[in-house]
């Protein structure tokens, strides 16, 4: 008997990917969101909300992404009625348990300064944990051997787990080279990176891009961009990203002395995470 | 009026002669440069035995070394003086992403490099297999190694008892034989000396050819980029102190860049990729004025 595959339904996308993105690109205060009637999304899932927090012992964090809150606190705004809507939702450990013992555990004060907002309803994540998305865009000035190029870069990723992301970078460059015209060159690239906590909101990134680039001249050849930087965390789920890279692409199809092509530069971008 | 002697003149121009023969005879003209030029084969020493010879006591390096031989059971400290670090396993799982990662990407840049080189047949596994072997090399080297001196990981180190306990222990006793084993397999890690044997391979490759192969640089530096990013991540699961993951970093490259200049070839003509190969004759030329 062959078992049944249930086919994921469109709205299910809609739910998980598409609707988070709009509100986190809606709603970039994150002292706003608080009181934003459409953060208040559908009940939190996952472990985190169905378990009970215990008094004294747990802390919750307010969809803000701002300090935790304790349970039942005074502090909360108890008098607005789209904070109460908001989801409020567990995020540490109970005390002396083994996973808050374990510096990964969201009991650890790094940990939490890194956490991000609830956007539709989606469980408090750290940045840089399993299920965080990522989107945004970086601008390139890189300047090489007699070559100067400006680029936009759209970016968007997801942490398939703990520290890992996996992103796409399709890329527009121009490029002026000496003694000749413009061109611009489409670059796509898949690319695996590592994010490991330095210090609070603090991350040192390393990526290796790898995919096609495509220029009208020379057609079609493999592309190569390994990068490592910082991501810094700013205004709760904002990350600015600066990074040294090292691009290199070659095309079969050009002429030989024209088919490395190989530049250095500082990336600067920034993308929100939810 | 003074007459020049023809003796006096004949001799100078003889010492002018031998000097100028010795001078081209001594200087590496661009042709015979071209003719003594260096490039990696494929083959070590041109004969794939010597490969299959250095894969398989490399396996066996490995293989000895986790399964048959044992460190002792002695508690010796995390080398670089900053005892216990707390075990994270997710940092450890995206470590061991990043040895698996960088292992398939290094070997399958490789592969598509001799490919955009126009290398043809069984050509196209020269630089994948270069790298291979300087991955398990390196593998085989550290291996081996973390059974002589028996260092402690962070994790399983305790600073107020100064000895080795392995946490998590387990009920069964082959099990906790295992985990006492590997708790003091510390120095030097195992998982940054593949991600350097590669990266080091890589670095050969570019280098040691006349005129470098300029498009095994990015292959480097991507495969040197995994070993550091494997370097941070393994100190900060907790599994290595930084002692280990550097030497291991040190000791994989220089292993890696040793499996390729065994593949190092002189005497051979290297065209740069995609221009055709043009033997020119070799020519003596004289010059000087008087």
């Amino acid at each position: 008997m062959r078992p049944v595959r249930r086919r994921r339904r469109p709205s299910d996308l809609w739910k998980r990917v598409l609707l988070p993105a709009s509100l986190v690109l809606a709603v970039p205060a994150p002292h706003q969101a608080l009181a934003a009637p459409q953060m208040s999304g559908p009940p939190p899932v996952g472990p985190a909300a169905a378990a009970p927090a215990p008094a004294g012992a747990a802390s919750t964090i307010a969809p803000s992404g701002l300090a935790p809150l304790p349970v039942g606190s005074a502090s909360a705004p108890a008098d607005s009625g789209a904070a109460a809507a908001a989801p409020v939702i567990p995020l540490t450990d109970a005390a002396g348990s083994v996973e808050s013992k374990q510096k990964d555990s969201p009991s650890n004060p790094e940990v939490q300064a890194t956490a991000l907002p609830s956007v539709g309803g989606r469980r408090v994540r750290g940045y840089a944990k399993a299920g965080v998305w990522e989107m945004g865009g970086a601008l390139s000035f890189i300047t090489g051997k007699s070559l100067q190029q400006v680029g936009l870069a759209p970016t968007a990723g997801y942490f398939v787990i703990d520290y890992v992301e996996i992103s796409l970078l399709p890329q527009f460059d121009y490029a002026q080279t000496a003694g000749s015209s413009g061109k611009t060159r489409l670059v796509l690239l898949v690319e695996p990176s590592w994010h490991m906590q330095l210090k609070g909101a603090l991350f040192l990134f390393f990526g290796s891009g790898f995919g096609t680039a495509y220029e009208k001249a020379s057609g079609t050849g493999l592309a190569l961009a390994p990068r490592t930087g910082i991501n810094v965390l700013i205004g709760g789920n904002g990350v600015v990203n600066v990074g040294f890279e090292y691009v290199y692409s070659a095309s079969p199809k050009a002429a030989p002395k024209d088919r490395d092509n190989a530049t250095t530069g500082l990336r600067a971008g920034y993308t929100v995470a939810w | 009026m003074a007459v020049r002697r023809p003796l006096a003149r004949a001799k100078k121009l003889f010492l002018a002669l031998a000097l100028a023969a010795a001078v081209s005879l001594a200087s590496r003209g661009a042709t015979a440069e071209e003719r003594r030029g260096r490039d990696v084969q494929l083959f070590m020493r041109g004969n794939g035995l010597y490969d299959a010879g250095w894969i398989t006591l490399s396996v066996t390096g490995i293989v000895s070394g986790t399964l048959l031989f044992k460190p002792p059971r002695v508690d010796r400290a995390p080398l670089d003086g900053l005892g216990h670090r707390e075990h994270s396993p997710q940092l450890g799982r995206a470590a061991d992403a990043s040895v698996a990662v960088g292992l398939g990407v290094g070997a399958g840049l490789a592969f598509l490099t001799e490919i955009g080189n126009g290398s043809k047949g069984r050509d196209l596994t020269r630089a994948p297999l270069i790298m291979v072997e300087g991955a398990v090399a390196a593998s085989a080297f550290t291996q081996l190694l973390k059974n002589i001196f028996g260092v402690c990981r962070p994790r399983d180190w305790d600073g107020t008892q100064r000895r080795c306990l392995p946490t998590n222990k387990t009920e069964s006793s082959a099990a906790h034989e295992e985990r006492e084993n590997e708790a003091r397999r510390s120095f030097p890690s195992g998982h940054n000396a593949p991600l350097a044997g590669m990266a080091g391979a890589a670095l050969g490759i570019y280098i040691l050819p006349t005129g470098h192969r300029s498009e095994f640089l990015p292959i480097a530096l991507t495969s040197t980029g995994f070993a550091l990013t494997t370097v941070l991540l393994r100190e900060q699961a907790g599994a290595h102190s930084w002692v280990d993951t550097l030497g291991a970093f040190a000791a994989g490259g220089l292993a890696g860049f040793a499996a390729a200049a065994l593949h190092v070839k002189s005497g051979t003509t290297r065209p740069p990729p995609g221009e055709p190969v043009i033997q020119r004759p070799a020519t003596l030329s004289f010059g000087g004025a008087f």
